[in-house]
């Protein structure tokens, strides 16, 4: 369901940053299980296609995908001032919300990135890189927070029970 | 599980991307968890015989207000025939997922190309000229929830707000 399963040495995400090349990397999720595969996305409006297709599924790494998206546009921006990176970012954020009209996190996600942008002092590079440690952060958290929920899920359940899921 | 519990998952494939068949049974089995797959058709055929002890699904948007989850089509099903059969019905999503705002009547459910109806893959299953309806969420009320497991707490529909909010 959500942006990564941790468990024993292996360690898989659906979504990251790519640090070296200043990219999003998802597994694409339509591929699956025929072919595992990563796909990589270097500007938002890709990301925003990427999640309208369900190549990212699953409402919290959808939010994900959307941080990132944001981070991309302002990795990319050539803007010479902090308020027409703002106005870009802005410009972005809409058309990422276009994409997928239910799952909450992608609003969420976008509002959450767009708050910190509007709130960070400085210019262009400081609003940049501040939107880039949220993405990431929010990435981070989300591993943490599914394995939190796991421990409490686990709580409900007994040794021995079959658990019928759906599309988790 | 890390605790040590055994567990088995009957997965429902997910019509009509079969997202549950393509993507978390690779993920379970990635976790070495066991797993069975049953078509979306076969669920309440398994509870009637005792075979399912509890239904965990996600989220993809709470109603903080009334309870009320939206989530992956078919799992309106899942919690109607899971309370008929007296089975323990959890949802679990982060806390990110809770929408403090609107009501049932207020929410936009995503309906999705027919095409994906008609096609599994490239092939084509349905009559050319057949028509097909593609909502990719239902929406479930909170009466069929036993409760919904979060980061922060397992709580009951109507006590999310509280628990989010103190």
């Amino acid at each position: 369901m959500a942006g990564g399963t941790v468990r024993g040495k292996k360690e898989l995400r659906t979504i990251f940053w790519d640090e070296t090349r200043g990219e999003v990397v998802m597994v694409d999720q339509t591929a699956l299980p025929s072919r595992f595969r990563y796909v990589r996305y270097s500007d938002y409006v890709a990301v925003g296609d990427a999640i309208r297709r369900m190549v990212v599924r699953g409402a919290p790494a959808i939010g994900v995908a959307a941080a990132m998206g944001l981070a991309l546009c302002a990795a990319k921006s050539k803007a010479a001032t902090r308020e027409e990176l703002l106005r870009e970012l802005e410009q972005a954020a809409n058309h990422l919300s276009k994409t997928r009209p239910t799952a909450v996190n992608l609003f969420w996600a976008l509002e959450r990135v767009m708050k910190v942008a509007r709130k960070t002092e400085g210019g262009v590079d400081a609003v940049r890189e501040r939107v880039l440690q949220e993405a990431k952060a929010m990435a981070e958290e989300d591993v943490k927070v599914n394995k939190q929920m796991g421990r409490l899920g686990a709580s409900l359940l007994a040794d021995g029970d079959r658990v019928l899921t759906l599309c988790k | 599980m890390e605790e040590g519990k055994k567990i088995h998952v009957y997965a429902s494939e997910t019509r009509p991307r079969l997202q549950g068949a393509r993507i978390t049974v690779f993920e379970l089995m990635y976790d070495n968890i066991p797993t069975t797959v049953i078509t979306d058709n076969m669920a309440a055929s398994l509870m009637s015989r005792g075979e399912i002890d509890k239904v965990i699904v996600g989220a993809d948007r709470i109603l903080a207000k009334t309870g009320h989850v939206i989530n992956k089509i078919g799992t309106l099903s899942l919690a109607v025939n899971a309370k008929y059969f007296n089975i323990p019905f959890y949802v679990a999503a982060p806390t990110s997922t809770v929408d403090f705002n609107l009501t049932p009547d207020e929410v936009v459910i995503e309906h999705r190309s027919e095409d994906e109806v008609h096609y599994v893959g490239r092939t084509r299953i349905t009559p050319i000229g057949a028509r097909a309806v593609n909502p990719a969420f239902d929406i479930t009320p909170p009466e069929l929830i036993s409760a919904i497991i979060t980061e922060k707490g397992v709580v009951k529909p109507d006590e999310l707000m509280k628990l989010l909010t103190g």
